[in-house]
């Protein structure tokens, strides 16, 4: 099967809200109002509810009640909102369990947060390339959407070859996924973020997390690529044979690490992590 | 007619995890202590089987010298300091130094043969060179690879077993 087809199948595909997708669109624009923002919310009045919810929830902490979309964007701001959103939207789908890859309900979740606040996190790493944190913290979220797929292509033998060319051949993960299916879950993931219509750079950063594009320079696939990398060696790494990933030093030189400077970042982001859950409960 | 102890449930265990950057030591045979998913990281697993003492440590980083702050109030966080604080917990539970079984699990290493990335590998390094200049050494490991891991000991045995996700679980 090619990844357009696997993603073409995906469950996933039907359960995200449009409203969603389409917010994270707006990302591709330089600059958009507020009142777009809103307009885009209002199409959907069950995401609409819930996210007034979460406005209101204790844990957010705000002095006043929250009433209406339009307050809720003013108060928060865009950045904020998308978070929410996103979390609302694409939490149920990350949450379930993948058999395929061995991976327990809400480990793929966690981990895909985890990603998404270290991709922000880098963002703001000067000697990495530069994009706007939101659309970093998107891409982080989304790197692995294309395991959701897979998920349901991954049958028991083709399970069982992907981990034999990793344990008898040192294949990365994505390397035996293309041996064994003829495509791996960056590019299947990459055709669902098509498919979805999200903001092409969103898409380079998911398609090429495993393989990233250093020159020209300002791709996020480099910061993809070290984010998970970190939220790897911060604890977050589930399935079977998760740490069967090929680095790449030119990310390494392109963010000029060294053993300290990466064993710093891996704090940084487990405290980043603690702040930002808050901000991102569904409850 | 079954023997009267056929009928006899156990008590269940009672489970204690220990979370990321954390530590748990007892001396509850009932209880089991657990930690779930090592990557890099290292579980280190010390029991004592005549007292039934024991503990399991899970830390993230090797060196603590890079956030010594950190470090005062987060000593599991790092090799070096989390682990003289579990065995002096170990000692404090009335644990007998010379009848110590040590055995670590984790460190799992990226594909990087440049090795910047490879916590796991410098996290080994750190916990070999410690217990050496104590004088002491693990019984069993299983350490490195490319999978994580989920360790448990067993208070009332001192078993220890791992599990790796995706594959059937093992004693060490």
């Amino acid at each position: 099967m090619t990844a357009k087809e696997i993603a073409s199948k995906a469950v996933i595909l039907a359960a995200v809200s449009p409203a969603a997708l389409k917010l994270v669109g707006l990302l591709e624009q330089s600059e958009f109002a507020n009142e777009e923002i809103v307009a885009v919310l209002k199409h959907d009045a069950v995401l609409t509810a819930k996210l007034l919810r979460v406005c209101n929830s204790p844990s957010l902490g705000l002095a006043e009640t929250v009433g209406s979309i339009d307050q809720a964007v003013l108060l928060l701001g865009y950045q904020q909102i998308l978070r929410m959103v996103l979390a609302l939207a694409l939490g149920d789908a990350l949450a379930a369990p993948m058999p395929g890859y061995a991976v327990e309900a809400e480990e793929l979740w966690n981990h895909s947060f985890v990603v998404a606040v270290a991709a922000e996190m880098m963002i703001h790493d000067s000697a990495g390339p530069v994009t706007d944190p939101a659309t970093a913290f998107t891409a982080g979220l989304l790197h692995d959407v294309g395991k959701m797929a897979m998920n349901q292509v991954l049958t028991v033998p083709c399970q069982a070859a992907v981990r034999c060319r990793i344990a008898e051949h040192g294949a990365s993960r994505v390397e035996a996924e293309r041996e064994v299916l003829g495509t791996d879950h960056a590019e299947v993931g990459a055709c669902l973020l098509t498919l979805w219509r999200l903001p092409e750079a969103i898409v380079e950063g998911v398609a090429n997390h495993h393989a990233p594009v250093i020159e020209p320079r300002g791709r996020l696939s480099p910061v993809v690529h070290l984010a998970n990398c970190l939220a790897h060696l911060s604890g977050s790494a589930p399935g079977w044979e998760s740490y069967a990933l090929k680095t790449d030093r030119r990310v390494a030189a392109a963010f000029e690490l060294t053993p300290e400077k990466l064993e710093g970042l891996v704090l940084r982001l487990r405290e980043s992590c603690e702040r930002s859950q808050s901000l991102i409960a569904t409850e | 007619m079954p023997p009267l102890n056929a009928s006899v449930i156990p008590p269940p265990r009672r489970i204690l995890v220990v979370g990321v950057a954390d530590m748990v030591a007892s001396n509850d045979p009932g209880a089991e202590l657990v930690t779930y998913s090592l990557g890099s990281c290292l579980g280190i697993v010390i029991y004592e089987p005549e007292k039934k003492v024991g503990g399991v440590l899970h830390v993230m980083l090797p060196d603590s010298k890079i956030d010594p702050a950190k470090a005062l109030h987060a000593p599991f966080m790092f090799v070096d300091t989390g682990v003289p604080h579990l065995f002096h917990t170990i000692y404090n539970l009335g644990a007998n130094r010379g009848k110590l079984i040590i055995k670590a699990a984790g460190g799992a290493q990226f594909l990087d043969p440049d090795g910047i990335f490879n916590i796991g590998q410098r996290n080994q390094n750190s916990l070999i060179q410690l217990l050496e200049r104590n004088g002491l050494r693990l019984q069993a490991q299983d350490l490195g690879g490319v999978s994580s891991r989920t360790v448990r000991l067993d208070m009332l045995t001192g078993k220890v077993s791992i599990h790796c996700p995706g594959s059937q679980p093992y004693y060490l």
